[in-house]
């Protein structure tokens, strides 16, 4: 009797194996993701070198470096593709954007996360020309099959002057307008900008972050791209219930 | 070929410099208030050679921030081998910045900056002549958020600005004149579109034509145009060649003849100026 009870047991254990297993392999538990992080100074980060396929070479700290062992988490083979232009507008962005995405190193890509217009704000670009070049942007980056990602600008207690509230708030609604997902930097980030770039980060000023406030944008980004479907979600919920 | 009105944003340039050789703290701190819109006028580009020669003084106007005076503009000359004191021309508490400026043979300093407050931004201007310095005054264009002034004066000594104002949605481009007692009305440059006009520069071809040009979006990405004053109308140009040369006038251009070089002395700021035609740097105290 007592040996039948651990034989069902052991056999009601194997078959929740078996079926778990399957699960997991025929759901979307693992997934690699290509992302171009696209932007100025903000997302090109420090002492980064060579522009190859990969975009800027890792560097000492940009976010792309930290979002990229994010989406690594979720699949070994995600890329997080550097390419940021320091001192960058969105206009003169409008016409790089071009040439990465007809790039042959960036044929197949997830997402391009937009991030710009704080080099406009300081050569007093009226905001509504960054609303008009990120629009641009995103219908550029839809155009390739690709799914952008916008962000708010990020704060700048250098030059205080900025209208970036303006300029972020014309970044919101056209994130709503257009359905894009928007990582909301500014919001998310601008209680702590003190500690994020405080000891100053390799720009040595306020408007870049140090490799905490990176880290922190990273985050943002993360938690604002969206995950790829997954088919059991009350699988992954009970999986990540700590 | 004459060139006036030439910009150079060299704050991005300089933060750099500092946060990899930063242990000048007082510079830090001065060259973080400054905006350093600099703008050279009177350079003689020679179009084959390529070389660079001064003609008269070169003029320097900036927006710095001062102690106790917030920030305001400022102006100096290249003359006799050496930077004079910088002369404070704003005396606003309001954000000024984008200063511009131009001269004739008639020994006059035209002067044009932007002013913002929260009723918008206004073009002021201030000129130079044997009196001394005008007090500045503002440019009624009746239009909102009056930026990026540009001005060349031509050969009959009559000063041209071009700016960006927004009438509608985006900036677009205007342009005036002096007429001798005053400002003419803005024209707009262009028909009226549905896209932002930026940028706008101002030069003097070997004829002594006004060049007029700006950055616009067209068919997905911005292009220089580019028109010339001929016949008291804008013709616009079309030699690519000549629109080659014209986007060095555009502002924020990476290659422009003057470059900033090094910044020394932990006590008192000092910009040099290095000039591309290897003519060496020279230093400017700017307090």
């Amino acid at each position: 009797m007592q040996s039948m009870k651990i034989y069902k047991i052991t056999l009601t254990i194997c078959v929740l194996s078996i079926f778990l297993g399957g699960i997991l392999l025929f759901s979307d538990v693992g997934f690699s993701q290509t992302i171009i992080a696209f932007g100025d100074s903000l997302t090109e980060g420090c002492e980064v070198s060579i522009l190859g396929c990969d975009g800027w070479d890792d560097g000492d700290y940009n976010y792309p470096v930290y979002l990229e062992t994010f989406v690594n988490a979720n699949g070994p083979d995600s890329t997080v593709k550097n390419f940021g232009k320091g001192g960058e507008t969105t206009s003169e962005g409008v016409n790089r954007l071009d040439t990465v995405l007809n790039s042959s190193c960036n044929l197949k890509v997830d997402y391009v996360l937009l991030l710009q217009g704080t080099n406009d704000l300081f050569h007093h670009e009226d905001p509504s020309v960054i609303r008009f070049n990120l629009g641009v942007m995103i219908d550029k980056v839809r155009a390739k099959g690709i799914e952008p990602v916008l962000a708010t600008i990020t704060p700048d207690w250098d030059n205080t002057w900025k209208e970036l509230d303006k300029a972020n708030e014309y970044i919101r609604s056209l994130a709503s307008e257009k359905g894009v997902v928007l990582a909301d930097q500014y919001n998310a980030l601008a209680p702590y900008w003190y500690w994020y770039t405080n000891p100053r980060g390799c720009y040595g000023d306020q408007l870049h972050p140090n490799s905490k406030g990176f880290y922190a944008m990273a985050v943002v980004w993360f938690e604002a791209i969206p995950k790829p479907p997954v088919s059991f979600p009350w699988l992954m919920l009970l999986l990540d219930t700590p | 070929m004459r060139y006036c009105g030439l910009n150079i944003l060299l704050s991005s340039f300089f933060h750099k410099i500092y946060s990899r050789h930063g242990s000048f703290l007082f510079c830090t701190i001065v060259l973080m208030c400054l905006i350093l819109n600099l703008l050279l006028s009177q350079v003689l580009h020679a179009q084959k050679a390529e070389s660079i020669k001064q003609e008269q003084d070169t003029k320097l106007v900036w927006s710095a921030k001062n102690y106790g005076q917030g920030e305001q503009i400022y102006y100096s000359s290249f003359t006799k081998n050496k930077w004079t004191t910088p002369v404070q021309l704003s005396h606003s508490a309001d954000l000024v910045f984008q200063p511009a400026s131009s001269s004739g043979t008639d020994g006059k300093v035209w002067v044009v900056w932007s002013r913002q407050d929260k009723n918008g931004s206004f073009i002021q201007f201030t000129v130079y002549s044997a009196s001394g310095w005008l007090q500045p005054r503002q440019i009624n264009t009746g239009i909102d958020n009056n930026k990026a002034v540009a001005i060349i004066v031509d050969h009959d000594n009559t000063p041209w600005i071009a700016w960006t104002a927004i009438d509608d949605i985006y900036p677009e481009i205007f342009w005036s004149r002096w007429n001798g007692q005053g400002w003419d009305l803005p024209v707009r440059a262009h028909d009226k579109n549905k896209v932002p006009d930026i940028q706008p520069a101002l030069a003097l071809d070997e004829s002594g034509n006004i060049n007029l040009s700006w950055q616009t979006y067209l068919d997905g990405k911005y292009v220089i145009v580019s028109q010339v004053w001929k016949g008291q109308q804008w013709q616009t140009v079309s030699n690519e060649s000549e629109k080659i040369i014209r986007k060095k006038l555009i502002r924020g251009y990476k290659g422009s003849f003057l470059v900033p070089d090094f910044v020394e002395d932990s006590r008192k700021a000092s910009l040099f100026i290095k000039r591309t035609d290897g003519a060496g740097s020279l230093p400017l105290s700017l307090f």
